[in-house]
């Protein structure tokens, strides 16, 4: 499986009479927008632009998506939703590199998700360098909670799929090239250099904690193989609405750090072989089927180490310890990605569970860090909802507009993947 | 399938009557209660801490264990002291907020929402 990924270069987004991409700008046609968006489910729509520096707040964030397209090649964008469930991953696909889709909506009365794109909220959301396009929505009256989260994600992934069809028949400004052979030829390439897979953790617990491949609920799966570029095409998606700053947004998911990183030193400090994606679901008995499951299909890739990534806190500390300890007990050597919920001092324990064969585990950050958000000039999506901020408390939202609270309300501070700016450097 | 027991403080949550309904706003004393039953033998069913929203955001948790005593487990006593040390150390550091009563249904709703998925799982009716 080959996919060229071409990156289209976006500079600004302007709204316009017609939606196309000339030059480095790329014009949206609101009404038309809109209009494609539609779904009998959302009583209205309205779509915005936030642009980087701009004194403005989106909450409450509920996903944030990657305008892309299928230019060649078998499918179409985000399989089992936009398109029909044929398989993603090979040919040509472009970006619209700069620019991201981003919803907003309010499923529950308690709220999270800010994305600010200027000030100290700004650093910790790689969000606020974006060019958003941000669709607001409201239910028609009486409309259940998860038939809310279902619209409203499938609204989004229409969203990103209108403006990304835009690309097309741009010209890419920069191309990259993704070759997954078939495991035989993947065993035998690059002798000497230690075969890695990637075990690819999905939250799947419930109502506003559920991930899709394609279209069907990642907790209703066993484990499985998938092509890393069947990934960056959009086969993996976010219905995970809650936890802000760890959830995995479709973005995420489609732009995974972690699988570009291992691409990255592909053939010279290790042989990627694959991605195996797993479930997070609320059983301890699905938690140890999954784990097994896993566990079994890395043996047989017949690496010699693993990745694994978390989403979540707490729950899916168990799958975490589950899938390491079960993979180590085998010989596979893993590293941990996650992150920590260790109090505002961080001096607390950070994880819900551990075991000694944790030995090599990546942090994200600490959630419970606290920061002071300024009162910004605009707020898109619904600005009464800063008063009900899970990350918050009572007193949160000051007289000045300011609030005070962790970061986990922050759309991607602390995600799992490691698409973040948050580092720690030895002194 | 599994003979059950679900420990809840939800109203939401229709119990029967091998069930036990703790009364409390709180995710710790059903927590402790589930703590107390782990000790003389009941195995978790459910992981002790369910969803994303923290354990000092949600007052509401149902968790399910095995309806008889089966020999203590030690999976299951680490997971649920591991929940009660998580649990009273956030809720020391950031107690609930006064939610009002829609926000509370939502909060019970999602609770609901997570049980209802282990129940299907364990190819029960849903709560």
């Amino acid at each position: 499986m080959r996919l060229e990924l071409c990156s289209i270069t976006i500079r600004d987004v302007r709204f316009s009479s017609q939606t196309e991409v000339k030059g480095d700008v790329l014009y949206v046609d609101k009404q038309e927008m809109i209009d494609f968006c539609r779904d009998e489910r959302l009583a209205s729509i309205d779509i915005e632009i936030a642009k980087p520096n701009e004194a403005t707040r989106i909450v409450p964030v509920k996903d944030v998506i990657e305008p892309r397209v299928k230019v060649e090649g078998g499918g179409g964008m985000f399989p089992g939703f936009v398109s029909k469930v044929d398989m993603v991953g090979s040919g040509i696909t472009h970006v619209l590199k700069g620019v991201a889709v981003v919803t907003t909506g309010k499923i529950v009365g308690f709220q999270e998700g800010i994305i600010d794109m200027s000030g100290p909220g700004a650093q910790y959301t790689p969000f606020s360098e974006t060019l958003n396009v941000v669709v607001v929505a409201e239910p028609q009256a009486g409309l259940l909670q998860h038939d809310h989260e279902a619209a409203l994600r499938t609204m989004g992934l229409k969203a990103a799929a209108y403006l990304g069809e835009a690309g097309r028949h741009a010209k890419p400004s920069s191309t990259e090239v993704f070759d997954c052979p078939p495991l035989p030829q993947a065993l035998k390439q690059f002798p000497g250099l230690p075969k890695v897979a990637y075990v690819y953790m999905l939250q799947s617990q419930g109502l506003l904690h559920d991930t899709y491949v394609y279209g069907i609920d990642a907790k209703r799966t066993l484990p499985t193989f998938i092509y890393p570029t069947e990934v960056m095409d959009g086969a993996i998606v976010s219905g995970n609405c809650v936890s802000a700053c760890d959830k995995n947004t479709t973005f995420h998911h489609q732009n995974s750090p972690i699988i570009h990183e291992l691409f990255a030193r592909h053939g010279r400090d290790y042989n990627f072989i694959g991605v195996v994606v797993t479930n997070e679901n609320v059983t301890l008995s699905d938690k140890e089927r999954s784990s097994n499951f896993t566990a079994k299909l890395i043996e047989w890739l017949g690496v010699d180490a693993a990745i694994i990534s978390e989403e979540g806190f707490g729950n899916p500390d168990a799958d975490l310890m589950m899938n390491c300890v079960k993979l180590e007990k085998k010989g596979i050597k893993t590293v941990l990605v996650t992150d920590e919920y260790a109090g505002q001092d961080g001096a607390s324990q950070s994880l819900a569970d551990a075991d000694p064969l944790a030995d090599a585990v990546v942090t994200a950050g600490n959630a419970n860090q606290v920061i002071v958000l300024p009162k910004m000039q605009k707020v898109i999506g619904h600005k009464e909802t800063a008063d009900v901020i899970a990350g918050g408390w009572h007193g949160s939202l000051a007289a000045d507009g300011s609030i005070t609270a962790e970061i986990q309300v922050i759309t991607g501070s602390t995600n799992e993947l490691g698409f973040s700016r948050l580092t720690a450097k030895g002194v | 399938m599994p003979r059950i027991r679900i420990i809840s403080n939800n109203p939401l949550v229709a119990l029967s009557a091998d069930d036990i309904f703790v009364p409390a706003e709180s995710i710790l004393p059903v927590l402790n209660q589930v703590r107390d039953l782990v000790h003389i033998g009941h195995h978790l069913l459910t992981h002790p801490l369910a969803g994303s929203l923290k354990p000092n955001e949600n007052p509401y948790r149902s968790v399910v264990v095995t309806k008889e005593a089966l020999g203590v487990d030690c999976q299951s006593v680490r997971l649920v002291e591991g929940a009660i040390a998580v649990a009273s150390r956030m809720l020391t550091e950031r107690p609930y907020r006064a939610w009002s009563g829609t926000v509370l249904a939502d909060l019970q709703l999602v609770d609901k929402a997570l049980l209802a998925s282990a129940l299907d799982s364990f190819g029960k009716a849903k709560a």
